[in-house]
């Protein structure tokens, strides 16, 4: 079975992000449920030990604009870490740092490192392809790529390099079932996106990041355009996937955090408040910002 | 304000009934078979027989030529404008302003430009130098109705085909293309429209002929041209006849146009909203 083309394996191997190619080939599963080995016999582990992701006095400017001041933090490879705090205070921003989506906006400049299995993502160019493809990203809205429902989840899958029919048709159909859209959608593949739900399109946005076998799931407000039964779902759906990848999840919703979080982030004014384990973090806060905030003086 | 919008739009229909109608009336009568499929013979814009093949042919080769020219340009142009990182988006705003600014200039400078080249080239006037003019003359035009069709582009739809691993250029071409299918008609259809109608720069650059052209190197006749030759003839025949180019020149441009609309819908099928 090819899961990965030699070129590909070849292109990770000068990537950024530590490859795992061999994991793919040696497991005949073409799904296998996770790719690190080494963690699959251990319990969800959230130790920075562990952490794939660690931001090391990062700051981000747009231009003149200091929109990150300075955070030093690491995100665990499972379970989900939400990043909560007011608008403009470069929750965004972080998360679209992680996978050098930043790169896009104006004048963007990074100090400080941020490394990613150990690897510094913020240097010289480097593959930004790999990187981004091992970052899931899912945004405010749903954003359906212009074509049929099946091509959006083929898209990531043929950028690897799949090119055979059958093997697109089955993998499509298996992160279509992930995302419970398979029923929905049956037998409208070859249909227009906008045939389906807003809430529907959300999880086709997230079965279309699945399908390129991310490591971690960056969430910006997934589900801040979306019905609290379409909400409920996508939580749901990403309770299943921090079993065995990380989330890291903006929000604006105080009791959303709450309810998913296993830990949590606050950020106020671009700088780093407090960090902690979920049930302490929102019980017991140590800074009196922290304290504020979640009692809901300030949003 | 209300009463002074209904004027303002009843003004612009009479204007544009009265114009398809004077054409269309005057014109459509002469169109006949002979005028469609005749070059013509001795003595066409004195009264004699034959039609105006020639032109219709010659035209189409030149705004067929010059679209695609153009596109071909401008497409690479817009690429560049929307790829790469937003970094140095003061080269692509001074690009954009330059292009706005070159769709601005006048047809007969392109001509002007185009015959002083010509002259030091030792070149004449021909059909694939009237191609290589009108296409740099379209070129901007279509830029900018490509920019803004990639433009309308929303930011998320390129961070989401971004994030799960594609390089800018196949972003651009398989996600943002498709997006702006509609858009990317409009520019051809508009570049095709605007070459079409050009009249100044075809005049200096591919001069006008009563044969159909065989080869790029000789001349080529069109529309536009047909038109003004008749029209100033003093007899009064010929000139009843211009308005027969008149409303093929009219007819095609209103074809192509729906033609468009038509194909904006059919592709815009899988257009994300």
């Amino acid at each position: 079975m090819k899961t990965l083309s030699q070129g590909t394996i070849e292109r990770s191997a000068e990537s950024l992000i530590k490859p795992r190619p061999t994991v793919r080939t040696e497991t005949a599963a073409p799904f296998a449920s996770s790719l690190e080995t080494e963690d699959a016999g251990a319990s969800p582990v959230r130790t920075s030990a562990a952490a794939p992701i660690v931001t090391d006095h990062l700051s981000v400017w747009y231009g003149r604009q200091q929109a990150v001041f300075d955070i030093s933090l690491s995100f665990p490879s499972t379970g989900i870490t939400t990043v909560i705090g007011p608008s403009g205070c470069g929750k965004s921003t972080l998360l679209r740092t992680l996978n050098r989506i930043a790169d896009e906006y104006e004048d963007v400049r990074y100090e400080g490192s941020v490394k990613i299995n150990g690897i510094e993502i913020l240097g010289r160019k480097g593959n930004l392809e790999i990187l981004r493809s091992k970052l899931g990203l899912l945004l405010q809205r749903p954003y359906p790529l212009p074509m049929s429902i099946f091509d959006n989840v083929a898209y990531g899958l043929r950028l690897q390099g799949i090119r055979a029919r059958s093997e697109l048709a089955d993998r499509v159909e298996h992160y279509l079932r992930i995302c419970h859209l398979w029923h929905e959608v049956e037998y409208k593949l070859r249909g227009p996106t906008s045939a389906l739900s807003v809430g529907q399109q959300q999880r086709l946005c997230l079965a279309r990041g699945l399908a390129v076998e991310p490591e971690m799931i960056l969430a910006d407000e997934a589900t801040s355009a979306l019905d609290p039964i379409s909400t409920k779902i996508i939580e749901e759906l990403m309770m299943e996937q921090k079993e065995r990848i990380g989330v890291i999840w903006v929000t604006h919703t105080l009791r959303q955090a709450r309810r998913i979080a296993d830990r949590a982030v606050f950020l106020y004014m671009g700088k780093l408040v407090e960090w902690g384990e979920a049930p302490d973090f929102f019980d017991s806060p140590r800074e009196v910002l922290t304290a504020e905030y979640l009692a809901g003086a300030f949003s | 304000m209300r009463t002074i919008s209904y004027i303002a739009l009843a003004l612009v229909l009479i204007l544009l009934i009265s114009l398809l109608w004077s054409i269309l009336i005057r014109g459509l009568p002469l169109l006949d078979w002979e005028m469609l499929t005749k070059i013509p013979s001795g003595g066409f814009y004195l009264g004699g027989e034959g039609g105006i093949a020639n032109a219709i042919i010659g035209s189409l080769y030149l705004a067929g030529g010059a679209t695609v020219l153009g596109f071909f340009l401008a497409f690479l142009a817009v690429l560049w404008m929307h790829g790469g990182t937003n970094r140095d988006s003061r080269a692509r705003r001074s690009f954009r302003l330059l292009a706005t600014c070159m769709s601005g200039v006048p047809t007969v400078i392109y001509g002007a430009f185009a015959f002083l080249v010509m002259q030091a080239a030792g070149v004449r006037a021909c059909l694939g130098a009237g191609i290589l003019a009108v296409g740099f003359f379209v070129t901007p035009i279509i830029v900018r109705a490509l920019d803004e069709a990639f433009l309308a582009v929303p930011n998320g739809l390129m961070e989401s085909v971004l994030g799960l691993g594609s390089n800018k250029t196949r972003g651009l071409l398989t996600v943002a293309a498709r997006q702006s299918v509609g858009g990317i008609v409009t520019a051809l259809i508009l570049g095709f429209t605007r070459a079409l109608g050009n009249s100044a720069t075809v005049l200096f650059a591919a001069g006008f002929t009563d044969s159909i052209p065989d080869s790029l190197s000789r001349p080529a006749a069109s529309l536009p041209l047909a038109v003004y030759f008749q029209l100033s003839s003093p007899i009064e025949g010929v000139r009843e006849r211009a308005f027969a180019a008149a409303a093929v020149l009219t007819v095609l441009i209103l074809i192509l146009s729906l033609t468009a609309r038509f194909l904006e819908r059919r592709l815009g099928r899988y257009m994300i909203r």
